[in-house]
């Protein structure tokens, strides 16, 4: 303290209780529009997503009683303890946070994933009614669905692989946005795959409209 | 030896070969210019009358509207088709298939405008 009077202290005092009650807003805000995200993201099984919601709910809780703790603090040692409260509690809500963002982002896939395995599935019928008339040889096509299906198999794989990354994330790691940038990118990965499979559909439409 | 003395008269000697050589090489010169004048004169005679005739000529506005480029949409023909061309249940497919490459190409996998807030936690007062 630069002055070392009561004035400046108390001055200190009421700084930091803001800047500390203002800080835990805008956790609390962040994990709010988490939880907006997560809802309107389709893909989620609704267990994992109530699991989520009722751990966002307790971080926005705890935040909340947090923030009103901080008015009854007396002095500035104990805006110190308060601040260290959080920044460990934050060890854990930052866990959380990026493993609701890689279930956000997973739900995309598996969403993408589901369409394109119905749309696999149509295909397979129509293709079979074809092979039964037998005015058309659909062996090309059925191998190109083929490959459409194995390239839904991979991209499972790598979406399996980012969950796996974020689910070893712990309160001790120092740079935990390292392990979700490793997550992102295998689901980027997965996300590859499933453009492949579209690709082959293409290929199958393709070849089931050209004569032999 | 006896030298023979020429008579020459040289008071009526001709002269007159002398000026006409120097009135042909002084007008020589004069042509060149006569002629590179009138040549000027009528080359801006006939700029003036062709200027005269674009003035009185109605002059049509172009318009400067910009027009957009056509760009021929690419659609692919198979040939020879098979009898599955026209199938309706094969067109409406490729509709879906063709949608569902549209969501895969503009999907957000970054989700940046979540990105966690970047806070600093760390407090300490110097006594």
């Amino acid at each position: 303290m630069t002055y070392k009077t009561l004035t400046s202290k108390n001055l200190a005092l009421e700084k930091t209780s803001k800047m500390l009650k203002d800080e835990d807003e805008v956790i609390r805000t962040y994990l709010t529009a988490l939880r907006m995200k997560l809802a309107e993201t389709t893909g989620i099984s609704n267990d994992e997503q109530n699991v989520l919601y009722l751990k966002l709910d307790n971080e926005v809780v705890w935040y909340g009683k947090h923030q009103e703790s901080l008015s009854s603090a007396a002095t500035l040692e104990d805006l110190v303890d308060s601040a260290k409260k959080v920044a460990d509690k934050y060890q854990t809500t930052e866990i959380l946070i990026y493993q609701t963002l890689g279930t956000i982002l997973s739900g995309k896939e598996i969403n993408f994933r589901d369409q394109l395995n119905n749309k696999i599935q149509q295909f397979k019928e129509k293709i079979g009614e074809i092979r039964q008339r037998g005015d058309k040889d659909t062996a090309l096509a059925e191998r190109w669905l083929l490959e459409a299906e194995n390239r839904l198999t991979r991209s499972q794989e790598k979406q399996f692989t980012a969950q796996q990354i974020l689910a070893k994330i712990k309160s001790s790691d120092v740079n935990k946005n390292q392990s979700y940038n490793k997550a992102q990118f295998a689901l980027e990965e997965s996300h590859q795959y499933l453009k492949e499979a579209n690709s082959y559909l293409k290929e199958v439409i393709r070849e089931v409209k050209s004569a032999n | 030896m006896p030298t023979e003395i020429v008579d020459q008269d040289f008071e009526n000697m001709p002269v007159g070969q002398e000026e006409k050589t120097t009135v042909k090489k002084g007008k020589k010169p004069i042509f060149i210019f006569a002629g590179i004048f009138g040549g000027l004169l009528v080359l801006l005679l006939a700029t003036a009358i062709f200027l005269s005739f674009q003035q009185g000529q109605p002059t049509t506005e172009i318009e400067t509207k910009p027009t957009p480029t056509p760009i021929p949409e690419f659609k692919e023909e198979i040939i020879p088709p098979s009898p599955y061309a026209t199938d309706a249940a094969i067109l409406k497919m490729e509709e879906e298939i063709k949608n569902l490459d549209q969501q895969l190409t503009s999907a957000d996998l970054k989700e940046s405008g979540l990105n966690p807030p970047v806070l600093e936690m760390k407090i300490q007062f110097e006594k």
